[in-house]
């Protein structure tokens, strides 16, 4: 038994660190958002690519498609490393899509995405969701329809994050309506300036925006099918252990904690140190112990992977305790932290420069995104407890 | 990084697994409810057989000289069968407390005999209106030239009545840590006891003083050392009760589970509804997050990492993942769970009680708090 990360990776971690604070320079980091998965200004582009020339994308990839080759939990301690430092997290490329198309793509699509993700020349935008198919992804509608060499795109998708910037559309679309509904699904690569693609913008309550994105008419080559037609959901469900291990790192909640407690060791109320109030020393106390449990589960996710077990169950475990452990951490902050706790940045007396606040909307989403928590329970439930599956 | 225990402790759980399963099962555990003495001699023995009282004692004791982590490892397996014995105040309390302060005297004489189970020695430290802060310790010593003057009482000792010495703090001054703990024969002249009678049904005595005169020899460790001892034990204290609570709630959800796959309802088993099934799998989440948070507390503390906050971190958050576990228990089994008959209740009331034991969620947080803010600046956790 050791809960030390080995030299060699302590090693990584502070290079990585030293790397990442060099080149996390003004207007990388969204002051306005804890939000670290937009890669959409010039400034944070700028950092992606240096990311690049660092050596710091594709660090588990295989050395055959230009990565490192290292162990997974390396791609744990770099998004760790991003967190702590409220850097943007490593886009998609690197982990779903390039994934995807290293184990299922055809040569033509290797040849064509995988050097330039590792060069953070491509933003990608996902689309899975629709307005009807959302914890049930399976019920997708959005239709692909052959036609001559290749696919004729028609429906709507939801929630597209990054679609008013992406370069590149990853999608999933019906290719065949009458067998079962997880088996008539098929993924596409389609560029989102492509003919027939109109984005319309949907305001986020964490300051940030996501998107509906209609298709109309769109064509696709054959080239960029993805895998085998009709294949798609399992490929959606295989590439979500991709990034199980990076989604949610607990740097960035310790950052959170860290102005939190930064605020009640400085701050009064009434003229009264706040850390000398037993009510705000109870609920750190309780708060720094829900913190550590959660850096337990994400110790557990990567040692299921180090031992080359299934994580499905850990990261369920991991993503519903990091979810509400953040909603707790926002609601105790605001509560502490007393009058005023609602004023928004900019304003006078904003206590954190309104950074509470902020989090407070930003903490509405993990509970919900990559899986409702109640799906993960149902996967805990069924796969972890063995219980039964309803009906 | 590893967190999977050795090939020599899975073993060591196995063996313990299989011992208990034959000497320590529900109905032993049920016959020794309220009982004066409150274990099996036949259970206790064979404790001792497994050299498990001496467990984290050094060899030149006779012990197996044996980190935090297995003393984890045999907690959790203890908590899984509500373990009856006296293995927490006799080889983790009072073992620690007299290495660490104990004469070479003290410990010659009373060491091996813990180490082979043949001696039990508790600790007498709550008093009546007193919590588990060093200003609860209110029986006055009375030091003088020919020895300490006792009078007063104690309250909630666990095993008194199979205990061969009684370690009992005392209070030796007004500063709030002037404190000293005494080594006292319970049959000496003075000492009267009495059943309390508990929520888990252990054994737990009011011990009165009435005038008793106990020799200086008596103390252990230098004067006004006491608090500094009952801190010295706090870490591997709290760790073996947070392993027992990881233990007892994961049986807790075990049970639960099987029932929910077992009852049917509405047609069908009751675990396929999400009603029943999200609780338990928040249960899930909150054993498993214990159990790794235990483990890396035992692992910082056998290591000689910093370990204080860890540890109060560990039993404060297992015991209230226990209770929950328990509680989810009883609601997952329903009606048939709320009679005396169904193993839960055994459970439910050890959960709590255990909670509350010792160092409690109060006592805890303080300290946790305490480490938090009496520390410069937030490094992590």
């Amino acid at each position: 038994m050791d809960f030390e990360f080995s030299a060699e990776e302590m090693a990584f971690r502070a290079e990585a660190a030293a790397y990442i604070r060099k080149h996390c320079t003004e207007g990388v980091i969204n002051e306005d958002s804890d939000g670290t998965r937009y890669v959409d200004t010039p400034a944070r582009r700028g950092f992606m690519k240096a990311m690049a020339q660092g050596g710091y994308l594709g660090v588990s990839w295989p050395v055959e498609y230009g990565g490192r080759g290292l162990p997974a939990i390396y791609d744990f301690h770099l998004s760790e490393e991003l967190a702590a430092a409220g850097a943007p997290q490593i886009g998609k490329g690197i982990g779903i899509i390039g994934r995807t198309l290293m184990t299922h793509g055809s040569e033509f699509l290797k040849r064509e995405f995988l050097p330039r993700i590792l060069r953070a020349e491509i933003e990608f935008a996902i689309g899975y969701s629709e307005p009807d198919a959302g914890s049930d992804l399976a019920s997708l509608k959005l239709r692909a329809t052959r036609d001559g060499d290749g696919w004729r795109l028609n429906g709507q998708k939801r929630f597209t994050t990054s679609a008013h910037f992406a370069d590149w559309y990853f999608l999933a679309a019906r290719t065949d309506a009458s067998g079962p509904k997880h088996k008539g699904i098929t993924l596409f690569l389609l560029p989102m300036k492509a003919p027939g693609i109109a984005v319309h913008g949907m305001p986020t309550l964490d300051g940030e925006r996501t998107n509906e994105v209609f298709l109309d008419d769109v064509q696709v080559d054959d080239r960029y099918v993805i895998g085998e037609v009709g294949q798609g959901f399992y490929y959606i469900s295989e590439a979500l252990d991709f990034e199980r291990h990076t989604l949610f790192p607990y740097a960035m909640m310790e950052r959170v904690f860290g102005v939190f407690l930064d605020y009640v060791r400085k701050e009064k109320r009434n003229g009264k140190p706040l850390r000398d109030d037993p009510v705000v020393r109870r609920a750190v106390a309780r708060l720094v112990t829900d913190l550590e449990v959660a850096r337990m589960h994400s110790l557990r996710v990567v040692d299921s992977l180090n031992h080359g077990r299934s994580s499905n169950v850990d990261a369920a475990m991991n993503k519903v305790w990091w979810s509400e452990v953040y909603q707790r951490l926002a609601d105790a902050a605001l509560e502490l932290v007393g009058p005023g706790a609602w004023l928004r940045r900019g304003s006078a007396h904003a206590p954190a420069d309104g950074f509470f606040a902020m989090i407070h909307q930003c903490a509405v989403l993990p509970t919900i995104g990559a899986g409702a928590n109640e799906i993960q329970r149902n996967i805990i439930a069924r796969r972890g407890l063995g219980l039964p599956n309803p009906g | 990084m590893d967190l999977d225990l050795t090939d020599e402790q899975r073993a060591m759980r196995e063996t313990l697994r299989k011992m208990l399963a034959d000497l320590s099962p529900p109905n032993v555990v049920r016959q020794m409810e309220d009982d004066s003495l409150g274990f099996p001699p036949a259970l206790w023995k064979a404790i001792a057989d497994m050299g498990l009282t001496g467990l984290s004692l050094p060899e030149e004791y006779g012990g197996l000289a044996l980190g935090t982590v297995e003393t984890a490892v045999s907690y959790e397996e203890f908590g899984r069968v509500l373990c009856p014995s006296p293995h927490f105040v006799s080889s983790v309390l009072a073992a620690g407390i007299l290495r660490h302060g104990g004469s070479a005297q003290q410990c010659e004489a009373w060491l091996p005999a813990i180490a082979r189970g043949d001696s039990i020695i508790t600790v007498a430290l709550l008093e009546p209106g007193g919590d588990y802060d060093a200003t609860g310790i209110q029986l006055q010593g009375n030091p003088g030239a020919d020895g300490y003057r006792l009078s007063g009482s104690k309250s909630c000792v666990p095993f008194a009545k199979a205990a061969q010495r009684l370690l009992v703090p005392v209070r030796v001054g007004a500063a709030e840590h002037e404190i000293d703990f005494l080594l006292i024969d319970p049959a000496s002249p003075g000492i009267s006891m009495r059943q309390q009678f508990t929520s888990a049904r252990d054994a737990q005595y009011e011990i009165c003083f009435d005038n008793v005169a106990v020799p200086l020899s008596a103390r252990v460790g230098e004067p006004k050392s006491g608090w500094t001892l009952w801190r010295a034990v706090a870490e591997d204290g709290m760790i073996a009760l947070a392993a027992w609570a990881v233990g007892c709630a994961d049986r807790a959800l075990e049970m639960a589970t099987t029932y929910a796959k077992e009852r049917v309802q509405f047609d069908r088993p009751i675990g396929s509804f999400q009603g029943i099934a999200h609780p338990l799998a928040t249960v899930a989440i909150e054993v498993a997050g214990a159990r790794t948070l235990v483990y890396q507390a035992a692992w910082a503390q056998a290591t000689r990492r910093p370990a204080q906050r860890l540890a109060a971190m560990a039993k404060l958050y297992a015991d209230a993942a226990n209770r929950h576990a328990t509680m989810v228990g009883h609601q997952t089994l329903g009606g048939i769970g709320f009679t005396v008959d169904i193993d839960m209740q055994l459970y439910q009331r050890r959960a709590k009680q255990s909670q509350l034991s010792w160092w409690d969620a109060k006592t805890l947080e303080e300290q946790i708090a305490d480490s938090i803010f009496d520390e410069g600046e937030f490094h992590g956790l």
